[in-house]
């Protein structure tokens, strides 16, 4: 058995209090399953009872409110990247979302589940990180609402106490003249754990960048972002000469390691690749 | 908690209800090779990576191999067992037979079942297309040529028999 | 081992080309036929060995080793015996034959005795009523090493006093080819170009996993299922190892998903076959794939240095080389590997003096053995690459210097082995250099790494 029971949650309240029903069990949500039912299937992590949010109705589905898109937690990236509400308002989500896993994945899994996982090369979070997210996060008692930045505190460490779920993500829509890219560099197209990437958000007015955030992937023990890179983009108009100055900017900020998908030293020299694609991509976008 | 965690599995398999009593806490890839001994759906890795447990869960494809059996409960499930007989076969199955796309076979039944998925959101793909929409089925026998020429075959074929126009969709 | 002490005259030698009847119209050759087989497999209908169930059935689990080289101070199996619904746990004291199997040479255990040789050596193996319940077992097996020194390339392998993987020392095989007259040749060469190559292990990763499936029939007959190359020699590998009459034992090949050459050595036969046979059950053994790329054989890394020479007229003279092939722990097919490496190491060009060693060593990296090329991938890029730099050297199009050079009947292979009339190198490179023109494109180089 890989757990001993399932439960399937309608809603929002009855997923929490499945969640913390079952005293002394380890209990889990899963959402796309995609992380987890292999964790623990390869006995990396271990379930008494799980918990399937995949279908609750407030976890779900993009929405505008407020001049703020919502993304509910168990959104799978098929949705998102269909959405057009995330093709028009943050394209680096539609973006990523084509490039995490291949169809079947991207199928299954969800935004959630990503944030969740809390891998630092995690696809989807860089373009969070770059839109300046907050992910909200409910309780038994209360809601909570943090930036992304703060969430991820540490190498799998995320700020979600026991009994809580990520309910949603939330951003304010990227203002007029705005262009957002994200750029993966893997070993394979598709099916690839990022080995960097790269996500990016610019705001052109009159030809020149107002507003820039650069975030990378797989260079730290979470996802970063880069100030070095920002501060060279803004108050700048796009020019090959700029890209190349934010991607070595980029490279300062990144804290590479060696492992198996590739050396400390060629992460760093992706890091540069990686940003000025990005970036580029995105002032054509924001033209 | 039951300590047999025999659970009952009521679906719809390959367009007949199915209603068992089983254990419970597997993948639907276990539940439908071990109790429904429906061994078409293959397990290349268990892992996510290489698509021969690709099914379609109430319409989309997903893989058996990540997905909890307890998933299915109230869904639609289809196989390859339900795509074609061996005296009817689907269009992409004759497809890939013509073009010589099938050798050990073992990646088979997820090629077919990811190009029916692709097919139906967009029937008429371009050659990047469907090596994207196959993009999570790993082949190590053929080199993928000639079974991305059997979809594309399938697609001419499908699309002759059905004039009906169809949108196509575009993500990018 | 195959030397040719004296120069052959080739261009002198007639060949007879044997006569053929041929025929216009052939039933298959040159059309598309359907294979017998695809119809059920695009289907889903075809059988493989995981498919397989039976009333009854066992679910087979082996234990692999984490060590790498290590002595097996003991194994304690009865907290796995103990796991409800486990029928079987078996170690190497539970083998009534031969603890001893291998394809050409018998130097692998069945389950690992008193040391282990690489991560990944089978250990235990466990039958249970289900999966889970043997993959807890196989976790509750404790197993108490006392770890080894242990090497992990042909370089340090062979080093003195390098740790022993095999009593016998860790050279498993030296191929010594010679022709003609090596001094000679590179004397007469204008032009001589040294390199060291070095090529990678890989995966045969078939799509299908390595798995078995035992049961004895109402006649007493072990009956052994498998996706397998060669039925015959595991039938004979398990009745040695069970202690059985060769007609006892009967083995089916089932529908394979893969193969690539890895599965031309016993893989789970024996381990499958045992436990049915001592359980009386059907049992159905599948490994997962991660259990597939420890345990199972891989392409041979290897470590080469290499001398070819050429006169001004284009015409290669001689061609010298030393082959180190990394074999793992046991032999599977890597003397055969290593050895074809060392014959085909020139390519499909005629060198008039030759002279090749290769050693298949022996060290605790997982089994090297056959895989698709059988050693002539890796001698390929050694010589392409010599070849293309002696033809940028001498200033030559690299297409024309291997034309004047390929194999052509009446010509002597690096063994002396004469061609006849199967030599389709000079052709293939003729249909190339039409194509080219044909498309308008150029061989280049170096081609600048482009984004
Ligand atoms: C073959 C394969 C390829 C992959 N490729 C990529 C890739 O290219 N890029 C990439 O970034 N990832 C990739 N992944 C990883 C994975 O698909 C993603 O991380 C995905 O977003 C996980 O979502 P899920 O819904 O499947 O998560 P699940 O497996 O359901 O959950 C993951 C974790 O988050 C927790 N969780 C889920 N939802 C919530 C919630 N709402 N609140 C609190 N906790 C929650 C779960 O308890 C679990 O611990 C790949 C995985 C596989 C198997
Ligand atoms: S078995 Fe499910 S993807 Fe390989
Ligand atoms: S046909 Fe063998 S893996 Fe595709």
């Amino acid at each position: 058995m890989l757990y001993r029971k399932y439960e399937v949650a309608q809603t929002l309240p009855e997923a929490l209090s499945l969640l913390s029903s079952h005293n002394g069990a380890v209990v889990r949500p899963v959402a796309g399953g995609t992380d987890l039912i292999l964790q623990l299937h390869e006995r990396i992590l271990s379930a008494d009872v799980l918990v399937d949010i995949s279908r609750v109705p407030e976890l779900r589905g993009i929405r505008l409110e407020n001049g703020q898109l919502v993304i509910g937690a168990a959104t799978t990236y098929t949705e998102i990247s269909r959405s057009d509400l995330v093709l028009k308002n943050a394209f680096v989500l539609a973006e990523a979302s084509k490039k995490i896993g291949a169809v079947q994945i991207q199928n299954m899994a969800t935004l959630g589940g990503n944030i969740g996982n809390a891998s630092p090369a995690a696809d989807a979070i860089p373009g969070l990180y770059a839109l300046q997210a907050d992910v909200v996060v409910c309780g038994p008692n209360a809601e909570r609402r943090i930036p992304i930045t703060e969430f991820h505190q540490g190498y799998r460490k995320i700020d979600l106490n026991p009994g809580e779920l990520i309910k949603e993500i939330r951003f304010a829509i990227p203002a007029e003249g705005t262009g957002t890219a994200f750029y993966k560099y893997a070993l394979r197209k598709s099916q690839a754990i990022s080995v960097v990437d790269a996500a990016v958000c610019v705001q052109l007015s009159d030809g020149v960048i107002k507003h820039a955030t650069v975030a990378l992937g797989a260079v730290a023990p979470t996802i970063i972002r880069s100030p070095a890179a920002e501060s060279v983009l803004i108050g700048e108009p796009p020019s090959e000469d700029l890209f190349d100055r934010a991607a070595e900017a980029a490279c300062q900020d990144a804290r590479p390691i060696d492992d198996i998908r590739g050396s400390a030293a060629f992460r760093k020299y992706l890091v540069g690749v990686c940003t000025s694609h990005a970036v580029r991509s995105a002032c054509e976008r924001a033209a | 908690m039951d300590e047999n965690n025999l659970i009952k599995m009521e679906l719809t398999v390959n367009g007949e209800a199915v209603s068992m009593i089983v254990k419970g806490g597997r993948r639907l890839l276990d539940f439908l090779r071990d109790d429904l001994h429906l061994t078409g759906t293959k397990e290349g890795c268990g892992e996510g990576e290489c698509g021969s447990c690709t099914v379609h869960l109430d319409g989309q494809s997903v893989l058996a191999c990540l997905t909890p059996m307890e998933r299915a409960i109230g869904c639609s499930v289809l196989t390859i067992e339900g795509v074609g007989s061996p005296t009817n076969l689907h269009p992409v199955q004759a497809a890939l037979l013509d073009e010589g796309g099938v050798q050990c076979g073992m990646c088979t039944p997820g090629m077919v079942m990811s190009a029916l998925d692709l097919l139906e959101r967009n029937p008429d793909p371009t050659i990047e297309e469907i090596i994207e929409g196959i993009s999570g089925n790993l082949c190590r026998c053929t080199g993928y040529k000639k079974i991305i020429y059997g979809i594309q075959q399938a697609a001419q074929e499908l699309q002759a028999a059905s004039p009906a126009g169809t949108v196509k969709e575009s993500v990018e | 081992m195959t030397i040719l002490n004296e120069t052959l005259q080739e261009e002198e030698l007639k060949i007879q080309t044997p006569s053929i009847s041929r025929k216009d119209e052939y039933e298959s050759v040159g059309k598309s036929v359907l294979r017998k087989d695809s119809v059920p497999k695009v289907t889903g209908k075809a059988i493989y060995t995981g498919d397989l169930h039976m009333p009854g059935m066992l679910f087979g689990k082996v234990l692999l080793s984490t060590q790498a080289h290590a002595l097996i101070k003991s194994i304690d199996v009865s907290a796995a015996a103990a796991v409800p619904g486990v029928k079987a746990v078996l170690t190497s004291r539970d083998i009534p034959g031969e603890n001893a199997f291998g394809i050409a040479i018998p130097d692998q255990q069945v389950l690992a005795e008193t040391k282990v040789r690489y991560i990944g050596e089978p250990v235990a193996i466990v039958a249970a009523e289900d999966i889970f319940a043997a993959e807890q077992a196989i976790s509750q097996i404790q197993v108490e090493y006392e770890p080894l020194p242990a090497v992990f390339s042909p370089f340090d392998a062979l080093k003195p006093g390098a740790p022993a993987v095999h009593a016998k020392g860790n050279i498993l095989y030296h191929t010594k080819v010679r022709k003609g007259n090596i001094e000679r040749g590179f004397d007469e060469a204008a032009i001589i170009v040294e390199n060291i190559y070095r090529t990678s292990g890989q995966d045969h990763a078939p799509i299908e996993p390595e798995a078995g499936f035992a049961w004895i029939d109402a006649e007493g007959v072990l009956n052994v299922f498998s996706g397998t190359q060669y039925a015959f020699r595991d039938r004979r590998q398990i009745a040695i190892a069970l202690n059985l009459p060769m007609n006892r034992v009967r083995v089916a090949n089932m529908t394979m998903g893969g193969g690539f050459g890895r599965k031309d050595d016993v893989t789970a036969e024996i381990l499958v076959a045992l436990l049915a046979w001592k359980t009386g059950r059907p049992v159905r053994l599948v490994y997962s794939r991660h259990e597939a790329m420890m345990s199972q054989t891989h392409r041979h890394p290897t470590y080469t240095r290499v001398r070819t020479g050429a006169n001004k007229e284009g015409k290669l003279t001689a061609m010298e080389g030393v082959i180190y092939g990394d074999t793992g722990a046991y032999a599977s097919l890597g003397l055969f590997v290593i050895k074809k490496m060392a014959l085909h190491l020139g390519g499909p060009y005629y060198y008039p003096n030759y002279k090749s060693d290769s050693f298949s060593v022996y060290t605790n990296n997982p089994i090297f053995g056959a895989f698709r090329g059988f050693g002539v991938l890796q001698a390929a890029v050694s010589h392409e690459g010599q070849i293309d730099e002696l033809a940028e050297k001498l200033g030559m199009d690299p297409i024309e210097f291997r034309l004047r050079n390929c194999l052509r009947p009446g010509l002597s292979f690096s063994t002396g082995q004469l061609m006849t009339n199967a030599c389709g190198i000079a052709t293939t490179l003729e249909r190339l250099q039409d194509y080219l023109v044909e498309n308008g494109l150029s061989i280049e180089l170096h081609p600048e790494v482009s984004a």
